[in-house]
């Protein structure tokens, strides 16, 4: 059976690459803001198990509409494949290129995909296009992919396409989010009865595809957790050398390898959705350089006052200290403490209040070596989990047709995603993290399969 | 006419217009028929190069035809001094006779005047009207194949490229054309000018070691050949290179005569011992005319034939910049104002405003304008707006046609507006108006092109270009056309017209989006 085709197909400058970007998830295709970007068909096969099923073709946009549109009517009727018969004629017309090559697919038997800007006006030219189109005898559905939130003249578009095309559909190539992409290809089934099967087979590929990537975006996320919230740094010491200026740096080599490793974590989802151009970048802990007790630190961690009661209760002398300054309304810059360190290490930690508050994990190994890690303070675990829920949301959400990337992005501001979870979920993560952070491995294994939970519970709410 | 304009004006010229791209015209109006007051009565090229000066002071830093005249100074200066250097040393190392081996004036020929006559017949051949070269089937061949790969690497270029660099390379390449166009010939007679230069100073150094030699050493020439070449066939050859100035310096004075150049011929065998010394130096003063006659006085012809060339087709490009001729027009119409004075409360007020040239002026002798506009845009296009827009740049509304939207209609469009055209006055403007933020398809590209061909290369296009405005406060806002021109909205758009027009190379086409101060 031959493989079905869908021509992606438009005036220039429409937004035809980023529509098909979007769908294929493919940030290799050019895309600019000039016209005239692709000039040869592009085809992006849908494979399935290996065995293509559908296929979509990117095309150039129209450059004569008005005389393609002459000379479809002079066809039609008298041919039985108007386009292939007109790319017959006119193949020696050097300035019928663009025209001839977008018309190829659909000489083939493409269906087409009509793509027009609907935050313009409506032109003779697009008239004239979505009527040679109509001549061509092929299946079609037209998109309306507005390049801005001009909305004055959907109404004309939508008059328009009804005349022309079987179907049509909102599709912004650059903010569409998953959902919406699977709620296209949905669509697509109504361009042809007889390629209903197919269109639902992709359909239905495409959500198991989705289903076991957010499966593997858990085990990501709880690989990272796992390996940042246990880790240890050892480091040998001279007597010799200057203490603050040798735990200055203990510390600085701590914090990077911690962002290194959710670096690689964020690198991984990025890879899983096929994101190669994008990537979206956290600003550095920003919140790590807060006052953590204050109550704006507690929400963009994504903790409730309540929340954090619970986890108090529990018994983290961390909190504890911490609920009590908060009362005072000192701040006692605890995540200076990242990483506890051992040793004549008091004042560096940032007072006497804290180090007797807080119980520090960390044990000298001798007096030459000393070990950093891991950290006792379980905010950690919510900043690094909120953290990745936002890149995992933005990751998702950002669509493969678009090109303006972000420059870095800072957390603050940014609500916390396990702000509404239970208190049934804190006591499991506080109980996780206590065991992780003692070495306790088999309550560690035990509890994972709850972590997992909570997390993919989390991660699909988001991908809705 | 004595005619002042240099190259250096011409690039200014370009550079100024270049700036002036996306000044209001009334601005540029006002500015220019100032400083056609200061020079009333100059011709073209004075009034021009009066503007210049003007633009230049009030720039306050070298523009690039200041940059390009002191530039070209410097390389001529270079030119004249590395051809002395290296003539005067040439001449120096030939010029030796140390007793033993007079100096062989068969070489004097083969060194100093034989390469110089191939480069001068190779120059000549290159000046033929038509491209001399195109003569000879191994250098067409070689024209062919260079083209041809030429062509290739642009395509392979092309494909590799994005859209915007594409674009941005295509209208630099035709602007490239139209700058050929326009002052190749110019570049390409100062060019041969330069080498003139060159060669007239080796000439020249060649010379003076020559001379210093003679006056200060004790030379000797003589001449031999390995071939049975006799006495009398090399007389008689020396007698007619002679020929120019025998008339002057007759055989034993501006040449040698047969007696002196058969006692001037070396025989290794025998030595030089049997030969006399006047003799021996009887061909110098032969030599040195025969380098001035054949080697320094064509190049000063050729210089000076290329100075004249160079001149002409400076003044002619002047004629093809169509800038030149705008600018000139601007200068040329007054200024006239009829706005009402300020109100004095009934007194009519007899004296005239302080700086009367700052009034906005509201009529001026305008050049009549048809203009075409997308037949689906003229029902509810807002004339009065677009008169005034026009009218402001200087272009008087004569008549409305629209653009069929049908194929077969458009192909009879460009006749039809050439024989309108043609009722008007010669410097009509042809108008036509574009929706910016729909991109410029090529069957639009090409109607213009078909449009100036049936129009002439002279007369002017002007693609007036207007946006399609920002959402409104209540959405959704009725549908265009609106009733207000509105300037476009993306200036991405315009930069995308502006190169589509420019990869066109028309001088004479002009793009102008419609500003919010023309509003």
């Amino acid at each position: 059976m031959p493989v079905l085709e869908i021509a992606v197909i438009g005036h220039p400058n429409e937004g035809k690459s980023s529509v098909l970007s979007t769908l294929a998830e493919d940030d290799s295709v050019r895309v600019s803001p000039f016209p005239g970007e692709t000039t040869k068909c592009r085809a992006f096969p849908v494979l399935i198990d290996g065995r293509e099923i559908l296929r979509f073709i990117d095309t150039p946009g129209f450059q004569h509409p008005e005389r393609l549109l002459y000379e479809l009517k002079k066809l039609a009727g008298k041919e039985a494949n108007p386009a292939e018969a007109l790319r017959q004629r006119f193949v020696s017309d050097t300035s019928l290129r663009d025209d001839l090559e977008l018309l190829a697919p659909v000489a083939r038997g493409a269906a087409i995909l009509y793509v027009a800007d609907g935050s313009r006006p409506l032109r003779q030219v697009d008239r004239d296009e979505m009527e040679a189109l109509r001549l061509t005898e092929r299946p079609r559905m037209a998109v309306i992919n507005c390049k801005d939130d001009d909305q004055r003249y959907l109404e004309d578009w939508r008059s328009e396409f009804r005349r022309n095309f079987n179907a049509n559909r909102m599709f912004n190539a650059h903010r569409v989010t998953y959902a919406e992409r699977i709620a296209l290809l949905d669509a697509l089934q109504a361009i042809d009865q007889e390629w209903q099967p197919v269109i639902a087979e992709v359909v239905a590929a495409v959500k198991k595809d989705w289903q076991a990537r957010l499966d593997t975006s858990v085990e990501i996320i709880l690989a990272m957790l796992e390996e940042i919230l246990a880790f240890r740094l050892n480091e040998s010491r001279s007597r010799l050398r200057d203490e603050a200026a040798f735990m200055a740096r203990l510390r600085k080599k701590y914090c990077a390898s911690v962002a290194e490793k959710e670096k690689r974590a964020q690198e991984r989802l990025r890879d899983l959705f096929r994101h190669r151009r994008f990537y979206y970048r956290l600003a550095g802990h920003s919140i790590l350089d807060q006052d953590l007790f204050s109550e704006t630190t507690w929400s963009l961690l994504g903790l409730s006052r309540q929340q954090l009661v619970i986890l108090g209760a529990l018994g983290g002398a961390a909190v504890a200290v911490g609920l009590d300054a908060l009362a005072g309304g000192a701040s006692l810059g605890l995540f200076a403490s990242l990483g506890g360190v051992v040793g004549a290490a008091g004042a560096w930690l940032g007072g006497e209040q804290l180090v007797k508050g807080v119980k520090i994990i960390g044990i000298p190994l001798g007096e030459e070596s000393l070990q950093i890690g891991p950290n006792s303070n379980i905010n950690l675990l919510f900043v690094l989990m909120n953290r990745m829920f936002l890149y995992f949301q933005e990751t998702i959400n950002w669509a493969h047709g678009r090109r303006d990337y972000p420059e870095a992005v800072a957390t603050a501001g940014q609500a916390g995603f396990t702000q509404r979870w239970p208190a049934g979920q804190i006591k499991t993560c506080r109980a996780w993290f206590e065991a992780l952070i003692h070495d306790e491995s088999e309550t560690v294994s035990r509890l994972r399969p709850e972590m997992r939970e909570i997390i993919a519970a989390s991660l699909m709410e988001i991908s809705r | 006419m004595k005619t002042t304009w240099s190259i250096g004006d011409s690039i200014d010229l370009e550079y100024f217009a270049a700036l002036d791209q996306d000044t209001p015209y009334q601005t540029l109006r006002e500015r220019d028929r100032q400083v056609v007051e200061e020079v009333s009565g100059a011709a073209k090229e004075q009034a021009l190069a009066a503007w210049l000066q003007a633009r230049r002071r009030e720039a306050g830093r070298a523009t690039p035809g200041e940059i390009f005249t002191s530039a070209l100074g410097v390389v001529r200066l270079f030119l004249a001094l590395f051809g002395l250097i290296f003539g005067f040393a040439a001449g120096w190392g030939f010029f030796i006779y140390l007793g033993q081996a007079p100096v062989n004036v068969l070489y004097f020929f083969v060194v100093f005047l034989l390469p110089q006559w191939f480069f001068l017949l190779l120059a000549v051949v290159a000046l033929l009207p038509g491209h001399g070269f195109g003569l000879y089937p191994p250098l067409q061949l070689a024209g062919t194949l260079l083209r041809y790969c030429y062509t290739a690497a642009w395509k392979k270029l092309f494909n590799c490229l994005g859209a915007e660099k594409r674009l941005r390379l295509t209208a630099f390449a035709s602007q490239g054309r139209l700058f050929a166009g326009r002052l190749g010939k110019v570049f390409f007679w100062l060019a041969v000018s330069l080498t003139q230069i060159f060669a007239c100073a080796i000439n020249i150094g060649v010379l003076a070691s020559a001379l210093l030699k003679i006056a200060v050493t004790d030379l000797a020439f003589g001449w031999q050949s390995t071939m049975a070449f006799s006495a009398e066939k090399l007389f008689a050859a020396v007698r007619f290179l002679a020929l120019p100035w025998s008339w002057l310096w007759p055989e034993g004075v501006g040449h040698p005569s047969l007696v002196q150049i058969v006692g001037s011929h070396i025989v290794l065998k025998e030595g030089i011992v049997r030969l006399q010394s006047e003799d021996l130096v009887s061909w110098w003063p032969f030599l040195l005319l025969c380098l001035v006659a054949y080697g320094l006085l064509p190049r000063l012809v050729l210089w000076l034939f290329c100075r004249w060339q160079g001149r002409r087709a400076l003044a002619q490009s002047l004629s093809r910049m169509p800038e030149a001729d705008e600018l000139w027009q601007r200068m040329r119409s007054p200024l006239v104002t009829t706005a009402g004075l300020p109100d004095t409360g009934g007194e009519i007020a007899i004296t005239m405003p302080a700086t009367p040239r700052k009034e906005r002026p509201e009529s001026a002798p305008a050049r009549p304008a048809l203009l075409l506009v997308p037949a689906e845009l003229q029902p509810d296009l807002p004339k009065d707006a677009i008169t005034d827009w026009l009218a402001r740049q200087g272009l008087s509304l004569t008549a409305l046609r629209p653009i069929p939207a049908e194929y077969g209609a458009q192909l009879a469009l460009p006749a039809a507006v050439a024989e309108e055209m043609k009722t008007l006055a010669p410097a009509a403007a042809l108008c036509l108006l574009a929706e910016s933020w729909l991109p410029p398809i090529a069957s639009f590209m090409e109607l213009l092109r078909q449009l100036r061909q049936a129009i002439g290369s002279e007369g002017q296009i002007i693609l007036l270009l207007i946006g399609k405005g920002k959402n409104g406060e209540s959405t959704p806002a009725p549908a265009p056309p609106s009733s207000a021109l509105v300037p476009p909205d993306d200036p991405v758009m315009v930069t995308v017209w502006r190169q589509k027009l420019a990869a066109l190379a028309d001088p004479a086409l002009r793009l102008l989006p419609f500003a919010a101060e023309d509003s």
